[in-house]
């Protein structure tokens, strides 16, 4: 026995001590690998989905991530709130003007558009023909350029909100010195000229519609690349971007000026240029404003404007872009009164943005002639003609939008304003009561999950959408749509040619959609002066009340115009939030933000200007 | 036949272990003479009743073997049979002592008689198995069990009384009465045997820097973790316990501190030599706990063993009859110390304040304060301290272990069995018919016998086990916690008189969370198997003497399931009461729900180790000893727990290793080591490493010309040791994922898009990952040790110095550099940081006996280590600035420099915000007079991160000490160990830290709220600055305001006992017997008053450290 136990004991040792490099290999070699993505179709599809991946969601990461609806005076945060997470946080810390290069913004969005830029670049280089599988060189082709429409759609996103930045697009191999990647800022209108070459190429390549319209709904087409190519040169003409002098000792190391400093017209003809190329691939009847209309032929202002957020692409050919992946569960919740929606309503609206929509008869209300009344409560209903809308009353009565009883600030305003805001002791159709944002009412105060200054958001919202039950219809996400490409249209036009016609024309057709009188000297019709200053004020004023709340626009809008210091030297105000009765209706400021010179650009997350000593920060941060 | 029965139930040890036991059980009148012969003598007759009955007798052999036994006597009893020859068959305590019988002592010729005796050591414990000889006579005998010998011996006899271990001792007899004889221990490094890296060497040529603790010293604490009884014990470990919640209250512990700012610093740790855990031991299953640091001890490792290792050898059986050990005990536990609170009314008063401060109305008005002071209705007017409201003031915790150990010469086993029960400090609601009580049960077996196969084959087997069972809420503790934090005192009280639960919208009620949730459920069970097979080639071949083989093989699994029974109750916030004074209350939120829920997961792992051996041991000439190893072994590890497959694959390594160690004399000592081993980790070629070691050594205590000093000198050693060592454990970003097969690049899974209209063409998504890098290898950790033993007055005294220095080579980091614009969707790993890492550590340790029964020893441990960035990666841009990493320690804070609050007289114009032009502008948001200034350190006029250095200690403690005294008096035994930290900081931070900053609607407020800056005491020597409505970005930096000293001095233990005296515990049968009273954590010093500063946190919401105080007993059989 004893030499059995030895036997196997020595075969064992032996055994043992046999050396086994492959023990260590790594089985089974199981893990995907770039060759196994692009020699597979779907795989290589889903690559390129990825990068469509950050393609921004304008009710979702324009508000919440990225904060640019609460940047601008449109939208206002409970300044509680910023300690619930890193994006209200965010928020608040820009309203409060205590951000700074130290604070990593929730969302990259700069390290992002270089992950997705590479991520693209990596795309081209490697995507191939799959006969075998049904990928054709043709569609390589248009995968190839879709990946290019990103990486141009990403890095204008960069140029809105950081302004000029290093331009990579060549692919950066793990060889690369370092130094070759060390690189500076690209000054502006080269990222411009760039962008709208990129454009063109784009716009050349891409039909202006599919024929599998569906399937491809969000990806770049003729329309989206003329569109965007329109807004890029809009931009680039406005003050912010064309010769803005406060930049002029904003450069690269090596001295290189990142703004031009002289004012150059002809970006504003540029603008013109590319907004009516779009325009009229547009009119060509691929993109129309949404419109419903009243049995009797009219246009009905209520349904079009609230459906028009509500409609998808195939029935609503106002959107040109939108991003299709997409949910407007949270986006209800916060934008219905916390008692009806279950959630917590807090996305709230300013007294600013109150006044400045219009009243029935399309005059602002500070005209002696507009009828408004600040004081006191309605006496009657305020009841629309020409609209199925019948959201104003248990009695579901055609037209009705105020009840009697309404405080008279928010009677007899404009369409527009019923379905951009939701305001205090105003019908909540599907909860069958009337809103309470009254201190201690259902909706309301004094906590921070109630609206702040005394308006909710209503825009975009579902009225079929059961937010409490997490049960709310598809809705698009529209990135761009037709209406502000009016806007900008007659904006650029009356910096090139003031006074003419075409200005009014988009002005009005905005106004037309909107169910208020338009500008002209014709019947029904308000005389306005056309000269340019009067113009500019006017077409501004459309754009705030046409887009508001509607995520970056008016953010992007009062940067490029410079204006904002000046919109912020007076406070946000709103209702008297603390007050459970009448006196509820009384303005109150409910903070100052802090706006300086620096908030025009983001400042650039301090640990990526630590590994580039060429990468200056932007000015005043 | 005995030995057939022995092999067949083998497989089961357990059950082996029983029968022994019962086999062992003997009754001397079972001992039955055989007399084979004619005739025999006695002597022959004993030995074999030795072998068959597995007993021992105490006797003189030379006078028994005189005796002879005839035939006659067969099948008698042995104690008939002593009586026929004069002789008595004694029973002591389990042991049998033969005797002659007294009235025939007077008929011994020339006055010799049978002399008595017991050998006992220091401490009064009797040495079994000691030579008794009379001097220049061939008359010997040795001691039993009890220590007890009889030998024949006169008055004026000479005595030499030999153990091993002890110092020979002569002892003269002068009369005929029992000899009590205490041996001295001699230099007890000499004898004793330590363990180390795959084997054991005299404790004499150890030239390593090895720690070793007493088991018993890890049996002090009462926690269920021995992770906790490290620190301020082992010279060397630096660990900090950073909870104290049960399951989760394992310390975090570093070999020398940390040596490496990539993945992985934590010790390598072997369970009889297989990697485990040191966690869930039970510390009554431990024998032998050695810590090796430098490279020495750890060069066998190889690629493991860069962050030092750790080794446990559980308990083995010894021969003799079983000792069978009870102990329990139980305890209280309380919290050390809690953040405190203030009340509901100066709640309100301080927001009010700091409203006013940030220019802005009350929120609160004088009415609703004055209703909330006086307890106008509390439902309506509520003051709730919520940490109060979610914890006990006590919890019990109890333990109960059982040892048993024993054996023949061919077969010795060791079982120890423990319980572990201890309950946490969260609040019940005893209404609920469900048990959510906090609290964790663990239940430890291990079994280990030791088979002789043949004499010179052994075989042994480890069985080990644990199952815990923890129990907790429905919510988890940390958010329990931090509601109890977040939820201001006058919301709403815990629960309203007409039964209904509160709570605000999207608010919590920190005691609903933690007795209205449900509860849940965690179960683990772990196995260890091990089976070792030696083979001694020597005794099979003179001329392999020395030469030793095993083999060695073992499982482990462990599994885990989670249980969770949760509900989440309905809520109602009270808006008033109606005309009779009922409450009016309106439900929150509908997602009430009044059933338990259920749901489980599970997860687990297995690893299955081989090893085999050689060992060579010889000594030639008595001087030259030679030590040798070779040895093969492989692991594969596999993690049933993770989600992704990479996880899932084996984890693998493999290797050689080996030693050869020379030493002359006990003089001069060399030594050699290596690891020659693999990671799956690296690619072909960069896989395997060849981890060297050296090391020398030169005791002159050992020298010829220092005999005159070894009466004060008794030891001196001088060692010194150098080698490489590795570490092949990289880790991601995540928390335990480690990324793996770095040589291999990635591709992640990602968010896809959907196209369409309604979004219903949907895409997975797919992009780069990680860069696999060719040449990546492990980081090398090049290791210098010198060390010092030195003993004092025959070792009364024993100092050990070491002192090192450790350069962490290669060490895997993502590059840093490399600047966002390349997109990488991951940075690089590479074989890239340095990190140094100094220090030194003096163990010392003194004895002293001042008569037998007076015993006391002292001991203490001062560790220091301090490590230095060498490089981090950092752009040259960044070294030069003050942030810069390298250079600096580890875990260092950053951040500002405060230099004090605003004054008024700061500002042009202060309710604008408007600074003074010369003082410097802060970038973090506008400040106020009572706001934090800061250090404008590169004087450019703008306090921003330029300004921003390391400020501080590090977050981990560089010194780390401990000194304590165990004294025995007779029958009583004091110790206590005081334990510290010192040399580290904790950060303050959080949202609502400041008095106010959650605005009134989030956030408690620190009882020392007073202690802060007002316009009308605007001085700078206060803990919070200006109160504001919200949190204030500039005050909130990271900056040396916040900073506080977080070291500390605590009394760890104390311990009181009291034994049963002899004569008590022979009447009960019991060896030894002992009642105690022991304390952990009972007194805490420290600079910082609002928490426990050793949980790090920077609020003060984490499970406290406890202090238990606990009473017991320990029964030996």
């Amino acid at each position: 026995m004893k030499k059995i136990i030895y036997k196997i004991l020595t075969v064992t040792v032996f055994w043992g001590m046999m050396s086994c490099d492959k023990f260590l290999d790594k089985m089974p070699d199981d893990a995907i690998t770039m060759e196994m993505v692009f020699n597979d179709r779907v795989r290589t599809e889903e690559w390129l989905a990825a990068i469509y991946n950050k393609v921004p969601d304008p009710l979702m990461d324009y508000t919440r991530q990225w904060g640019s609806t609460f940047f601008s005076d449109d939208a206002q945060i409970a300044i509680a709130m910023s300690q619930f997470n890193d994006y209200w946080k965010w928020v608040v810390a820009n309203n409060q003007g205590s951000v700074s290069a130290t604070h990593k913004p929730p969302v990259d969005i700069w390290g992002n558009a270089y992950k997705d830029v590479r991520s693209a670049l990596l795309f081209i280089d490697n995507v191939k023909p799959l006969e075998a599988q049904g990928q054709t060189a043709v569609m390589v082709q248009q995968m190839k350029m879709e990946a290019r429409f990103l990486i141009a759609f990403y890095y204008h996103k960069l140029l809105e909100v950081y302004g000029p930045f290093p331009l990579i697009t060549e692919l950066v191999g793990a060889d690369t010195p370092l130094e070759q990647v060390i690189v500076p800022r690209t000054p502006v209108d080269e990222i411009v000229n760039w962008l709208d070459n990129e454009y063109k190429v784009l716009a050349n390549f891409f039909p202006a519609s599919y024929s599998n319209a569906d399937q491809m709904f969000g990806r770049p087409n003729k329309g989206i690349c003329k569109a965007l190519r329109a807004r890029l040169w809009l931009y680039a003409a406005s003050p912010l971007y064309n010769g803005n002098t406060e930049y002029a000792d904003l450069k690269n190391p090596d001295g290189t000026l990142l703004f031009s400093q002289t004012y150059d017209p002809s970006k504003w003809t540029k603008a013109v240029e590319a907004t009516r190329d779009f325009l009229d691939l547009a009119e060509e009847g691929n993109y129309d404003l949404y419109r419903e209309y009243y049995p009797n032929g009219r246009i009905d202002p209520f349904l079009s404007f609230q459906n028009l957020f509500l409609k998808t692409a195939n029935v609503n050919k106002e959107i040109i872009f939108g991003r299709a992946t997409n949910s407007r569960n949270w986006y209800n919740g916060v934008s219905n009164p916390r008692g009806y929606a279950g959630g917590s309503g807090y996305y709230g609206s300013t007294q600013n943005l109150v006044d400045a929509f219009f009243m029935k008869n399309g005059l602002p209300i500070n005209d002696p002639t507009s009828g408004y009344v600040e004081t006191g409560f309605s006496t009657s209903q305020t009841i629309y003609p020409n609209t199925k809308y019948d959201l104003g009353g248990s009695a579901r009565t055609e037209g009705l939008v105020s009840e009697t009883g309404t405080y008279n600030m928010y009677v007899n305003r404009e369409p527009r304003f019923y379905i951009t805001l939701w305001h205090d002791n105003q019908w909540i159709p599907r909860a069958n009561r009337t809103t309470q944002f009254k201190n201690g009412g259902q909706d309301g105060g004094p906590t921070h999950d109630s609206p702040q200054s005394g308006y909710l958001n209503r825009k975009g919202v579902n009225p079929e959408a059961d937010p409490r039950n997490n049960n709310v219809p598809y809705q698009p996400a529209i990135i761009l749509r037709l209406g502000e490409f009016y806007l900008n249209y007659a904006e650029a036009l009356n910096e090139v040619t003031p006074g003419h016609a075409d200005i009014l024309k988009y002005v009005n057709l905005i106004r037309e959609r909107a169910g208020i009188p338009t500008y002209g000297s014709g019947a029904g019709q308000i005389d306005i002066s056309t000269d340019q200053g009067t113009m500019r004020e006017i077409i501004r004023r459309e754009r705030r009340v046409e887009f508001a709340m509607e995520g970056d626009v008016r953010y992007n809008d009062i940067r490029r115009w410079k204006i904002a210091e000046d919109i912020f030297r007076a406070p946000i105000y709103g209702m008297n939030r603390s007050a459970s009765n009448n006196s509820f209706y009384q303005r109150t400021a409910y903070m100052t933000r802090s706006w300086t010179k620096r908030n025009y650009f983001w400042p650039i997350y301090q640990n990526y200007r630590d590994n580039n000593e060429n990468l200056v920060q932007n000015k005043y941060w | 036949m005995r030995f057939r029965t022995i092999r067949n139930s083998f497989m089961l040890s357990v059950c082996l272990v029983l029968w022994s036991f019962a086999t062992f059980a003997q009754d001397s009148r079972l001992l039955r003479v055989q007399v084979t012969k004619s005739s025999e003598s006695l002597t022959n007759i004993l030995s074999r009743l030795e072998s068959e009955h597995k007993v021992k007798f105490a006797y003189n052999p030379e006078e028994l073997s005189r005796i002879q036994v005839q035939q006659r006597y067969d099948k008698m009893s042995l104690s008939e049979v002593l009586d026929e020859k004069g002789y008595r068959l004694s029973e002591k305590s389990g042991s049998f002592v033969i005797s002659r019988k007294p009235q025939s002592a007077s008929g011994q010729s020339q006055g010799q008689r049978l002399l008595t005796g017991t050998v006992k050591d220091p401490q009064g414990q009797p040495l079994m198995g000691a030579s008794v000889q009379i001097k220049g006579t061939g008359v010997n005998t040795s001691t039993d069990d009890n220590g007890n010998f009889v030998i024949n011996a006169k008055v004026g006899d000479v005595l030499l009384i030999r153990f091993v271990g002890f110092e020979d001792m002569e002892h003269t007899v002068f009369n005929t009465g029992s000899q009590n004889l205490v041996l001295t221990k001699t230099d007890e490094t000499l004898s004793e045997v330590v363990v180390v890296g795959y084997g054991t060497q005299r404790k004499a040529s150890v030239i390593g820097a090895i720690s070793t603790v007493k088991p018993e010293v890890l049996q002090s604490n009462q926690t269920r973790s021995i992770t906790n009884s490290l620190a301020g014990q082992v010279a060397g470990v630096i660990a900090v316990q950073r909870s104290g919640e049960p399951g989760y209250d394992n310390s975090d512990f570093w070999i020398r501190g940390m040596n490496s700012f990539g993945a992985n610093t934590t010790p390598l740790v072997l369970v009889d030599g297989i990697e485990r855990s040191l966690s869930n031991i039970s510390p009554e299953e431990i024998e032998s706990f050695s810590v090796l640091k430098d490279a020495t001890a750890t060069a066998v490792y190889g690629v493991r063993g860069a962050n030092g290792v750790i080794l446990v050898q559980t308990k083995r059986g010894k021969q003799g009859k079983p000792r069978v050990t009870v102990k329990t005990d139980y305890g209280l536990s309380q919290p050390t110390k809690l953040p405190e609170f203030v009340g509901a009314a100066k709640y309100m008063e301080t927001i009010n304040t700091a409203y006013s401060y940030s220019g802005l109305a009350p929120l609160f008005l004088d009415e609703q304060i004055h209703r909330t002071r006086i307890g106008y209705d509390p439902d309506l007017y509520a003051d709730v301290d919520w940490m109060d409201a979610v914890t006990t003031p006590f919890s019990g915790n109890g333990r109960l272990s059982m040892d048993v150990n024993g054996g023949s010469e061919r077969l010795r086993y060791s079982l120890v069995a423990a319980y572990f029960n201890e309950s946490g400090m969260i609040a019940v609601d005893d209404r609920q018919n469900y048990d959510s009580r906090l609290g964790l049960k663990k239940y430890n077996l291990r079994s280990n016998v030791d088979l002789d196969l043949t004499s010179s084959t052994k075989l042994a087997v480890g069985i080990g086990g644990y199952i815990t069972e923890r129990q907790a809420p429905g919510v988890g503790i940390s958010t329990i916690f931090s509601h109890a934090m977040d939820t201001p005192p006058y919301v709403h009280p815990i629960i309203y008189s007409n039964g209904e639960i509160p709570r605000i919208e999207a608010r919590y009620n920190p005691w609903s969370d933690a007795t209205q949730t449900g509860y849940q459920l965690r179960y683990d069970s772990n196995l260890e198997t091990q089976l070792n097979v030696v083979q001694d080639f020597g005794l099979l071949m003179p001329v392999l003497d020395g030469l030793k083989g095993s083999v060695l093989a073992s499982f482990d699994a462990f599994n885990r399931h989670d249980q969770r029974r949760t509900k989440t109750p309905r809520n109602f916030i009270a808006i008033g009461r109606n005309d009779i004074g009922e409450l009016i209350t309106s439900e929150v939120g509908k997602d009430g729900q009044e059933f338990l829920g259920y749901s489980r997961t599970s997860g687990g792992n297995r690893t299955i180790y081989f090893e085999s051996r050689l060992n060579y041991n010889k000594t030639l000439n008595n001087v030259h000893h030679l030590d040798g190893l070779f040895l093969f072994n492989l692991r594969d590890y596999v993690d049933q727990s993770v989600s992704e497959a990479i996880g899932a694959l084996p984890y693998r390594n493999t290797g050689i290793a080996g030693r050869t160690a020379y030493s002359y004399a006990d003089r001069y000592f060399a030594e050699f080591n290596f690891g020659y081993n693999g990671s799956e980790n690296f690619k072909r070629g960069y896989r395997f490493g060849f981890f060297p070691s050296f090391a020398v050594g030169w005791m002159p205590s050992s020298e010829r010309f220092f005999e005159p000093l070894r009466g004060t000198v008794s030891k001196l050693k001088f060692r010194g040791s150098w080698g490489l060592v590795g570490n092949d454990r990289i880790q991601g970003d995540g928390t335990a994922d480690t990324r793996r097969f770095a040589y291999l690049s990635t591709i992640e899974s990602d968010s896809g898009y959907s196209f369409g209209y309604t979004n219903n063409f949907g895409y997975g998504g797919w992009r780069e990952g990680e860069f696999g890098i060719e040449n990546m290898t492990w980081e090398t950790a090049e290791k210098l040790d010198v060390g010092m033993e030195l003993g004092l007055w025959n070792n009364a005294l024993h100092v050990q110095v070491d002192w090192f220095n450790e350069k962490r080579r290669d060490i895997f980091m993502r590059r840093k550099t490399i600047p966002e614009t390349a997109g990488y969707n991951l940075l690089p790993f590479a074989n890239y940081g340095r990190v140094d890492n100094r220090g030194f550590e003096v163990e010392l340790l003194v004895n002293h006996s001042f008569s037998p029964d007076w015993f006391i020893s002292a001991r203490g441990n001062f560790t220091y280590a301090k490590n230095t960035v060498i490089e981090y990666d950092e752009s040259e841009n960044l070294k030069q600035s003050f942030r810069a990493r390298t250079g600096r320690p580890l875990n260092q804070h950053f951040g500002l420099v405060a230099e004090r609050l605003y004054s008024y007289s700061d500002f042009d114009d202060e309710s604008k915000n408007l600074l003074r032009e010369d003082v410097p502008e802060p970038s973090y948001g506008p400040v106020r007079a009572g706001d934090i200034k800061y250090k404008d350190l590169n004087n450019d006029g703008i306090i921003n991160s330029d300004d921003e250095t390391a400020i501080g200690k590090p977050y981990v403690p560089q010194k780390i000490f401990g000194f304590g005294i165990n004294t025995r008096y007779k029958q009583f035994d004091l110790g206590f160990l005081f334990q510290g930290a010192t040399d580290f900081t904790n950060m303050m931070q959080g949202a609502t830290l400041v008095p106010g900053s959650g605005g009134g609607g989030t956030g408690n407020i620190y009882a020392n709220v007073d202690d802060r800056w007002t316009p009308e005491n605007p001085s700078s020597n206060v803990i919070w600055p200006r109160l504001s409505s919200s949190q204030s970005s500039n005050n909130m930096r990271y900056s040396t305001w916040w900073l506080v000293d977080a070291s500390y001095l605590r009394l760890k233990n104390m311990e009181v006992g009291y034994t049963l005296p002899q004569t008590a515990r022979d009447k009960l049968l019991m060896k030894n017997a002992r009642v105690f009273l022991r304390g952990s954590n009972l007194l805490t010093f420290s600079y910082f008053k609002m928490w426990d500063p050793e949980i790090g946190s920077q609020n003060g919401l984490k499970y406290p450290l406890q202090r238990i105080v606990s009473g017991g007993i320990e029964i030996t059989f």
